[in-house]
């Protein structure tokens, strides 16, 4: 058999949503795992690669947050949200991954590391991104605003959904996004300033 | 609305979702206040550039991008024991075997602890019963008024005993 997820047809994942995956779950585990893997696995990749900064330990972290998934037991249960559970271990996996690479020193070792699809133009465009002014100042702030910032304005989610993956009020959503791009102003006219 | 509150509303101002009314205060604030107006600006100003969905599917779909996640991950799917979603009472629970048995032993021990303790109050509660009977039936015979018996033999006067101990009888 082909070494690519089996039983369900990948051209389906974006119309079905959780409550279509948790009813798949009660006659297909696999199944519904599967339809997991399938429909998350994009956008937590690129949320990890906007963090970790590099494919392959994006890539890895990913994999490693769908084993978790299947260790979940709450996963398929009505009011269990998976897509912000998903967002939020992941989150936590990168930013422990960079709080560990930065204590041992490895950065500058990572960011030279050459792309594994070589540097063709959308991975040109990846890493213009990732070297754009804006993007170097999220490096500048905090978790927890380069957090937010990047779940609203890079991976698109609705401030509701933001609110599930951090556990927070809708209110602290808003206040804490504001405090992130007030802080980000600050840095981005540090920078213009220095430079 | 004041400066503070501007400046933890204005990402979702921005971002066009704050509630009308409370939309309506932010922008009689700041029609009032130059510093929250450049605020606002700024921030309006900031342009995030994520890679588009188009993009983002052109990195991802290309030649086997995911094959080495599906093959890894297959593997896990195929180990994975998963009891099916059902309802509760059908939902089966794996415990570890000593698990289930400590668990047993202190229910068992707790049932007996608690017979054990329900005897003796029941116990209590029956002497409890009976002292108070007895010091009722004390209390009342206390309250009548004094009935001498008279002797049951002689002459149906009273003697008069007294008690001299002789002497160097201790
Ligand atoms: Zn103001």
């Amino acid at each position: 058999m082909s070494a690519a997820l089996r039983l369900v047809n990948p051209q389906n994942t974006s119309q079905w949503d959780e409550s279509d995956i948790k009813e798949l779950a009660a006659s297909s585990t696999r199944s519904a795992m599967e339809m997991v893997i399938r429909k998350y696995r994009q956008p937590l990749y690129f949320h990890a690669r906007y963090i970790v900064k590099d494919h392959q330990e994006a890539y890895d972290l990913v994999q490693e947050v769908f084993i978790k998934a299947m260790r979940e037991t709450r996963l398929f249960e009505e009011d269990f949200k998976i897509k912000a559970w998903l967002f939020r271990v992941t989150s936590n996996l990168c930013f422990n991954t960079v709080r560990n690479r930065k204590r041992r020193g490895a950065l500058l070792d990572t960011m030279m590391r050459p792309e594994p699809f070589g540097a063709d133009q959308l991975e040109r465009i990846f890493c213009g991104e990732q070297q754009s002014e804006v993007m170097a100042s999220l490096d500048e702030l905090s978790d927890d605003h380069k957090q937010i910032l990047l779940l609203r304005y890079y991976d698109d989610l609705s401030y509701a959904e933001i609110a599930e993956v951090l556990q927070v009020k809708l209110g602290t959503v808003m206040s804490r996004l504001s405090r992130a791009r007030m802080r980000l102003m600050d840095v981005m006219q540090d920078t213009s300033l220095a430079n | 609305m004041d400066c503070l509150m501007i400046s933890s509303r204005v990402a979702a101002f921005v971002d066009g979702e704050l509630e009308s009314c409370e939309c309506e205060r932010f922008v009689l604030h700041i029609e009032t206040c130059d510093p929250c107006t450049q605020i606002v600006i700024q921030i309006e100003a900031q342009r995030f550039s994520p890679l588009s969905a188009d993009q983002r599917r052109s990195i991802c779909e290309r030649g086997a991008f995911w094959g080495e996640m599906d093959t890894e991950l297959n593997g896990h799917l195929d180990a994975l024991v998963v009891a099916p979603v059902g309802p509760w009472h059908r939902r089966r629970v794996g415990l570890p075997v000593p698990m289930v048995v400590a668990y047993a032993a202190a229910i068992l021990l707790a049932v007996v602890w608690g017979v054990q303790q329900q005897e003796r109050a029941q116990l209590a509660e029956l002497a409890s019963e009976h002292l108070g009977q007895q010091l009722e039936k004390e209390r009342r015979l206390a309250a009548q008024p004094g009935v001498i018996t008279p002797p049951v033999s002689g002459d149906g006067s009273y003697k008069v005993v007294t008690y001299a101990p002789e002497r160097a009888s201790f």
